[in-house]
Order: structure tokens, then C-alpha cells, then sequence
């Protein structure tokens, strides 16, 4: 007894104490090595060699087609690696992944999605490859997936209103979200319908900023569902809509470009934004070529090039595209709570809110 | 005598109380059976579903979809006004033009034959899409004519409505119509017209009353085709329906699909209703022409005698030349017009016409030649496949004696009833899941594409077989032919021109298919109606409007090479 608490009052360490020290400090002595080399593996570049013996990478989005493919020319132009696409709108495209996750088949290889929410659900099935690419730096964490290499913003979707003002004169324009109730609208205001994720990302950062009964008296107003923003922009160009409730702004900058008379408004109290998030499927069949698109599509040249295409704005400070008010000007709000913005209960209240407001 | 008589009695009760089962009916129907089996029993508990809506096969069922459904009547109602709206005025337009083109004296009616027939194969897209731009109340052609002309600004049409989506299912539809009758009209024994003028009838009078009744089973089997095909109908009520928040079942089901999380039990009990009114409409069919003979092809003439109608002729001209003004020209030209624009809206300012469109369509953009070539294949394929299962399943039906033969013309029509957005869906799981690699294949899509058209093919092949007096046949065998030779000398002879215009069908549908290949169609399996589609989404009218001109060329071409194949025997 007396041997034991002599034992027990000595202020040296024990030899287990001793072993669990050792190994912690080998531990932390080995987990850069282990760190860096996790990192290294996101990290490591694709080959060009490899990416063109795999074939023509995968591209799925949800994107004006014209734009991609011009995009994609572009890319291959830049990298000597083909690439094709094929447009695929939330509601097609993850059924589709899901069946062919099941089936051990996938076609895709790079997803291009205007609902990050869905891309942090695909994270955290560890059905994206990680991948980080030499500029990712660019990129505020606002813009990229938590872990970053799963998922980056490749633009911002920002979502004003907008008119013609040979058919609407400005001083009787909707200036706030709340001008949009005035009965003098109605039947007049077109939105996305619930299928498109800009539409979500809308009722998501809108819902806490606008009254509880907002989304019941615009659906008084009777406003029209549309299956893009292209037909929303078109429907207002040709006068038989007068209002865009929310528009993609790279619709007001083809607009412009094409020498169309309309106007963006931008109300102060924020304008609705979404990050188009890019990813690499981790079932690719073709993942140098994923990599070096996803490389490309994040650079200066080839978030130039893109937002230049589509008139968008990139998540990147370094890249100005004509046209685009300044960003800094404007109080963008973006889905930050990804925990409540993936939510399938949030989505189907969007979605049954949104329907309901539209007519469906 | 007691004994022999119980014998007699047992082996009456034996005959009448075994299943006749032959091999003629029964191979193609577990053939369909299995085809269609698993992607319906998806479709069937996806809507009873009350579970997650995700999970294929469901866990936990229920009737709470059809409950909900029950608060979304509006789109089961407006999808029978437009499929039963839409059927009348096509059929009328139908059995008009047949008439018309096959038994009138009317000047040009070879020229109108060909003309009529193109609208079809143009299909719903190409004509909804047309239509926006003629049609449209602030901005369409017609309503910027009649204000340029009248000077008042109310606009004269509005094609986004029910009139209008009724409008222009009707003109794109007819032509089916005309195909089916004209078929059944080209067979058909004059002896009873005859009979009719003989008896002091007038020629409006005959053709009333006796032409008109003749035709009933090749004027049911288009009113049917057409019915089902309206209520499945999806490009035209997306296009001129959802920015006018009018919903029928297709462009509710089409939201429901698309949108994240997917409410695939709520569009699959959707589903299931519309088979129900499918079902009834067949029943309904079948109900009228059960227990009448409708045989007016016989040994005696096969060439029925043309009218020569007098001054009505230029009455009958003209209501053809509206018809093909309605439903070619005026798409066609406005469609032309707006491939030339700069942006949205139609100018006629000829200094700023581009043809960078057409240079963008045909050279800058990959996915037309990969569709036009894919669409090509899928149009040959489905219409030879097609056409021989069909007629198959049509003799089986109409000339065994095996038991099964209603159950085999229910299954055979029962992909007419389902949307093909949703059999899609089911489809695409099914081929998932087969030992063999199906997905991702243009055979896959042209599996599709025979499965969902064997109604079409049926009912083309059907109206003719009905018509076919089994007695020239039952003349050959008593005359020493064996049945390889009735077939080819015989049978064939006869079913010819109904095989040649089923073919030609089929071909045109496939080529202007859209909702299966929604989700079909992949990334090397491009077609051309997804494409479409796709670029009238995101593209902008003068692009998508040039690829619509495009397209329109192709078909063109086609059927002009199809017509003259055909022309070589019969005329399709």
C-alpha cells in the first residue's frame, strides 16, 4: 500500500503517460504530412494527355445552352480538351444522378447548378470529388464550399426586376419588392416557376425580410410562371409582360447588348442573389479533364470569359464584365445558412408557397 | 344414350370453361406485359406513396396523393376540355380534308395531300412556337395586321388561352385524322354510294349518311388516337398554357418533375387518373363499334369512284387553302421571319435581318447535327419495328380465336395513356436496372419510342385489318394456298397501303417526339425535340425559331423521300 501511494505521489510520468504523449507527439509530427498530402491529392492537377484519352468531359447545368457552348469552344480552344454539355434543370438532373449512383453508372462529370444547397447535399453523400484548384484563393468563403474543393461559385446570380420602359414608365416602375403588390400589376409580373433553383434562393433570403403574408398577397396579384428567365426577358421585350418579379441579371445585359430599351431596378433594402456553384461528380469516368474544365471555369481567364458570354458578375473581385452595374454598389442577399438552405422541409414549402403563387 | 349424352354435356362444359390460349395473342402480350410491367408498377406506387417521395419502390402507402389531387382538379378538368374541345375540331378538320382529298374532284388534291400531311410531322413544338408569334395579343403578327388595317388596339386573337391551346392542338393534330380516314376511304367499296345516288340521294346527302357512318372505325380509332394524344399532349399547353398560369395535367406534371425535391407521387397519381380516363375513352370505343360489321373492302372493287362536287368544288378549295394557311403557311412563314430577327420581337425592318441564326444552328452548335442524325435513326427505327409488331398484334386481335385478344388491345393501347413524361421516368428506372446496358443508348430511346407509339401504329393498322373481308382469304385457302402465301399474295396486297402510312407515321412522330426524350435522351443521344425544346427555354426566339426552320427542312426532305419510296406502290 505504502509502495502504491508512494508510487501514486510521484510527479514524474507513468510509462502509459509517457506512450499516449509519444504517440500524440508522433501524431502531430505526422498530420501536415498527412494534411498536405490529403490537400495535394485535391490539388493535384489533371493531365491533358489523360483528359483527351478519357474522351470529351460530361458538362450538366442548368445555364443558357448557347452560352455553354460557347463556353465550352472556348475551353477546348484554351485547353485542348473537348468537353460537351447537356442542360438539365435541378428537378431532371438529380433523379437522373440518383439512378445512376444506384446503378454504379454515371454520365456526368461536372455539375453546373444554380441551387448550392443541392451541392452541399451532394457533399455530404460524398458524391463530389474534391478538387482545388491554384486560384481558389479568389474566391471569399462566401463563394465556396466550407471544405473548399467540393464546390465553388462559378457567378453570382443576382436578381433584380425589370421593364420596358416603352411599356412601363419608370416613375410608375415597381422601386421595392413591395411595389410588386400594387393591383395595378396584375397578371403582369412573371417569376421563374418553383423548378428553378434562383426561384428557391429568392423565397429563401426574401422570407425573413419581407412580411409573413408577402408571398399570399403577390399571389393575389395573380403573377405567371415561366420555365426560364430567357422567356421572362423575351415576354417583356415583346410587351406582353410587364414586369420581371426577378429576373437573372445577365437577361438585362443581352438586353443591353442588343440594344433593348430596359431597366434593371435594384431595391435598397437588397436584391436576391445565388451562387452558381460548379462540382466534379465523385463517380467521374473522366477526372483529368473534370479537373483541368474545373481549373479553367475558376480562373481569371476563364471567369472572364464566362461571365463575359453570359453578362454576369464572378465571384472573383478581379473580373468586370460591361454592362453590369457596380457590384459594390448593390446590397446582395445570398443564402449563407446552408444548414436551413438545404432543408428538403424548407424546399417543400418553397415549392408549395411558389405553386400556389403561380397558379399551379 | 344417357352416357354418350353426359359425355356430350361434360366435354361443352370443357370447351366453354377452358382458356384458349394461343400463341398468336399471348406472346405479345407477356411480351408488352413485361415491357410495361415494371415502369407502371413504378408509376403505381409512386402514387400511392405517402413516404418519402423520393424512394422508388415506396415504403409506406396511401391514398393522401389523390386526396391532394383532389384540390387540383382545375388541371384534370381543363385537361378534358382541351383533349375533348380539341378532338372535335380535329376530327371535323379530319374527316373534312379526307373527304375531300380522296373523294372530291377537286382541283390540286395531290399537292394537298402532301401539304396537309406536313403540319403533323412540323408537330405541336414547332406549331405552338409559331403560334406565339402570330397569335400573341399584345405583339403577334395576325393581331398587329389587324390593328395596322382597323386601327383597334383590342387584340383580335389571343392564342394564350383555352380557345387557343384548343386552336392549335387541333391543326397539328388533323393530319392524323386525314392519314387514318384517308387510308380507310381509299379501301372502301362504292357500291353502297351507289346504292345511295340510285335511291335519289344527293352527293352532300351520301356522303352524310352513308360515306360518314362507313368510315366510323378509321374516324373512331383518329377521334381515339387524338383524344389520348391531347390529354398526353405537352409541348403545346407548356408553351402557350404555363406563362398564362393555365394548367392542364401535362404542364402541372412537368413542374411537379422538374423541381427539387421532385413530387413524383403527386404527378404519378396524376398519372394514373389520366389511364383511368383513357381507359374509359377506349371502353367507350369499343362499346360503339362492338357487335357491327364495318367490312367494306371486298373481292368486288377497291377503287371507290371520286365526286365531282360542281360549284362547291371552289367552296372545297378554299377550305382546304385556309387549312394549309392555318396550319403551314402562316407558321412556317412567321417562324422564317423571326429566324432572321436580331431580338425578340418580329420587325420588318429588312436592313437589320441577320442569317447569323442560321450560321449558329447548323455550324456553332453541336448538339443539331448529333439530334437530326439521332432523330433520323430513331424515325426509321420505330416506324419498321413498329409497324411489324403492330400488325402483328392487329390480326391477332381482330382474326384469333385465343382468348386474351381484349386484354392484348388494352395493353397494346395502354402506353397512349400514360403522360410520357412520367412513363419516362419509369422507363429510364427500369433500364437501369436490367442485367443488360441499356442506358445511355440510342436503342434505349428507340425502345421507347416503339413502346409509347404502339398505340399509334395499332390504331392505324387496326382500322385497316377491320376493313378486310376474311373472305378473300378464306377464298385463297380453298383455292390450295398455304398461309405463307395467303400472307404475301393475299394479305400483304391488302394491308399495304395501311402499312406504308403507319410506316410514314411513325416516323413523323418519332422524329418530333419530345416528352420521353426529355428524359431519355442523354448526352450522345441528343434528339431533335429536346433540343428544341431546350433552346425555346433558354435560347431566345430568333435562334430557336431558325433550328424550328431547320428541322422543318429535314422533315420536309424526309417525307418527300419517304412519299416517293411509297409512291412507287401505293400512295401513303
Amino acid at each position: 500500500m505504502k509502495r502504491r501511494n508512494e508510487s501514486n505521489g510521484r510527479k514524474g510520468l507513468t510509462r502509459r503517460q509517457l506512450m499516449l504523449a509519444g504517440s500524440a507527439a508522433a501524431v502531430s509530427l505526422a498530420m501536415p504530412h498527412v494534411v498536405s498530402r490529403a490537400y495535394a491529392q485535391a490539388s493535384a492537377p489533371g493531365s491533358v494527355d489523360a483528359a483527351k484519352a478519357e474522351g470529351p468531359v460530361v458538362v450538366w447545368h442548368g445555364d443558357q445552352e448557347a452560352d455553354v457552348v460557347e463556353f465550352l469552344k472556348v475551353f477546348t480552344e484554351k485547353t485542348g480538351v473537348p468537353a460537351v454539355q447537356q442542360r438539365l434543370l435541378p428537378g431532371q438532373a438529380l433523379p437522373k444522378l440518383e439512378a445512376e449512383f444506384r446503378a454504379g453508372q454515371t454520365t456526368g462529370d461536372v455539375y453546373l447548378t444554380s441551387d448550392s444547397g443541392i451541392m452541399e447535399n451532394l457533399r455530404r453523400q460524398n458524391r463530389l470529388l474534391q478538387y482545388i484548384p491554384k486560384e481558389m484563393d479568389a474566391y471569399g468563403p462566401e463563394y465556396r464550399s466550407s471544405v473548399p474543393g467540393y464546390w465553388t461559385t462559378y457567378y453570382v446570380n443576382v436578381g433584380p426586376m425589370m421593364y420596358d420602359p416603352r411599356f412601363v414608365k419608370d416613375e410608375e416602375a415597381p422601386k421595392t419588392w413591395v411595389d410588386l403588390l400594387d393591383p395595378k400589376w396584375k397578371g403582369q409580373i412573371g417569376f421563374q416557376n418553383s423548378a428553378a433553383g434562383t426561384s428557391y434562393g429568392f423565397w429563401f433570403v426574401m422570407k425573413d425580410v419581407l412580411p409573413k403574408d408577402y408571398w399570399d398577397k403577390l399571389g393575389a396579384n395573380n403573377p405567371r410562371a415561366y420555365s426560364s428567365s430567357t422567356q421572362i426577358s423575351q415576354d417583356i421585350e415583346r410587351g406582353g409582360l410587364k414586369i420581371g418579379g426577378r429576373v437573372s441579371i445577365f437577361q438585362y445585359v443581352k438586353s443591353v447588348r442588343n440594344k433593348q430599351p430596359v431597366k434593371a431596378v435594384f431595391p435598397p433594402i437588397g436584391v436576391p442573389s445565388v451562387n452558381q456553384a460548379t462540382g466534379i461528380f465523385s463517380t467521374t469516368k473522366r477526372p483529368n479533364g473534370s479537373k483541368i474544365f474545373t481549373e479553367y471555369l475558376l480562373s481569371k481567364d476563364g471567369q472572364f470569359q464566362w461571365n463575359n458570354i453570359q453578362g454576369s458578375y464572378s465571384g472573383r473581385k478581379d473580373i468586370q464584365i460591361e454592362h453590369l452595374p457596380d457590384i459594390n454598389t448593390l446590397k446582395l442577399l445570398l443564402p449563407v445558412n446552408f444548414e436551413e438552405y438545404m432543408k428538403t422541409e424548407n424546399r417543400r414549402e418553397f415549392v408549395a408557397i411558389w405553386n400556389k403563387m403561380t397558379g399551379l | 344414350m344417357s352416357a354418350v349424352a353426359d359425355t356430350n354435356t361434360q366435354k361443352a362444359i370443357a370447351r366453354t370453361s377452358a382458356l384458349d390460349v394461343r400463341a398468336e395473342v399471348w406472346v405479345p402480350l407477356v411480351l408488352l406485359i413485361g415491357a410495361l410491367g415494371y415502369p407502371f408498377f413504378l408509376l403505381i406506387t409512386s402514387a400511392f406513396n405517402v413516404g418519402d417521395p423520393e424512394a422508388f419502390p415506396a415504403r409506406a402507402y396511401g391514398f393522401a396523393n389523390f386526396i391532394k389531387l383532389t384540390g387540383h382538379l382545375d388541371w384534370i378538368k381543363n385537361t378534358l376540355i382541351v383533349a375533348t374541345g380539341g378532338t372535335i375540331l380535329g376530327i371535323t378538320i379530319g374527316v373534312t380534308l379526307a373527304w375531300i382529298i380522296h373523294r372530291t374532284t377537286m382541283p390540286g388534291r395531290k399537292w394537298f395531300d402532301l401539304l396537309i400531311a406536313i403540319p403533323y410531322p412540323l408537330g405541336p413544338l414547332v406549331g405552338a412556337l409559331a403560334w406565339s408569334q402570330l397569335g400573341a395579343p399584345r405583339d403577334g403578327l395576325i393581331n398587329r395586321f389587324f390593328t395596322a388595317v382597323t386601327g383597334i388596339q383590342t387584340p383580335l386573337i389571343d392564342i394564350y388561352t383555352p380557345l387557343g391551346i384548343i386552336f392549335t392542338e387541333a391543326i397539328f393534330e388533323a393530319p392524323v385524322a386525314v392519314l387514318i380516314i384517308g387510308a380507310a376511304m381509299q379501301r372502301m367499296d362504292p357500291a353502297l354510294e351507289e346504292c345511295s345516288s340510285v335511291f335519289g340521294a344527293g352527293k352532300l346527302r351520301t356522303a352524310w349518311k352513308v360515306t360518314l357512318p362507313l368510315m366510323m372505325p378509321a374516324i373512331l380509332s383518329a377521334a381515339l388516337f387524338m383524344f389520348t394524344s391531347m390529354i398526353g399532349s405537352f409541348a403545346i399547353p407548356t408553351m402557350l398554357g404555363t406563362s398564362s398560369r393555365f394548367y392542364v395535367s401535362t404542364n402541372a406534371m412537368y413542374v411537379l418533375l422538374q423541381g427539387y425535391p421532385p413530387n413524383y407521387p403527386l404527378a404519378a397519381a396524376l398519372g394514373l387518373v389520366l389511364i383511368v380516363l383513357t381507359a374509359i375513352a377506349v371502353w367507350l370505343v369499343q362499346r360503339v363499334l362492338r357487335g357491327r360489321s364495318y367490312a367494306v373492302i371486298s373481292g368486288k372493287n377497291y377503287r371507290p369512284r371520286q365526286v365531282d362536287m360542281g360549284w362547291l368544288t371552289w367552296v372545297l378549295f378554299a377550305i382546304t387553302m385556309l387549312y394549309v394557311l392555318l396550319s403551314l403557311v402562316l407558321p412556317m412563314g412567321t417562324l422564317l421571319l423571326a429566324s432572321f430577327q436580331n431580338s425578340n420581337a418580329i420587325n420588318f425592318d429588312f436592313a437589320a435581318w441577320t442569317l447569323r441564326n442560321y450560321k449558329y444552328v447548323m455550324f456553332d452548335f453541336p448538339t443539331t447535327q448529333q439530334a437530326i442524325v439521332n432523330s433520323l435513326i430513331l424515325g426509321v427505327g420505330t416506324g419498321t419495328i413498329g409497324v411489324i409488331f403492330a400488325t402483328f398484334i392487329a390480326i391477332a386481335t381482330h382474326r384469333s380465336k385465343s382468348d386474351g385478344r381484349r386484354l392484348l388491345e388494352q395493353v397494346t393501347m395502354l402506353p397512349q395513356a400514360f403522360p410520357r413524361l412520367i412513363f419516362a421516368i419509369g422507363f429510364l428506372w427500369m433500364i437501369l436496372t436490367l442485367p443488360i446496358k441499356l442506358y445511355g443508348t440510342l436503342f434505349a430511346v428507340l425502345l421507347a419510342y416503339v413502346i409509347v407509339f404502339l398505340p399509334l401504329a395499332y390504331r392505324g393498322m387496326s382500322g385497316v385489318v377491320v376493313q378486310i373481308d376474311k373472305a378473300l382469304e378464306e377464298a385463297a385457302r380453298v383455292s390450295g394456298a398455304g398461309a405463307a402465301r395467303i400472307a404475301r399474295t393475299v394479305t400483304l396486297p391488302l394491308l399495304r397501303p395501311g402499312l406504308l402510312a403507319t410506316w410514314a407515321l411513325l416516323f413523323m412522330v418519332s422524329v418530333r417526339e419530345i416528352s420521353a426524350s426529355l428524359f431519355l435522351s442523354g448526352t450522345n443521344t441528343q434528339v431533335l425535340g429536346p433540343a428544341i425544346f431546350s433552346f425555346w427555354d433558354s435560347g431566345g426566339m430568333p435562334r430557336v425559331s431558325a433550328l424550328a426552320v431547320v428541322q422543318a427542312l429535314i422533315i420536309l426532305v424526309a417525307l418527300t423521300v419517304v412519299r416517293s419510296m411509297a409512291n412507287r406502290g401505293v400512295k401513303v
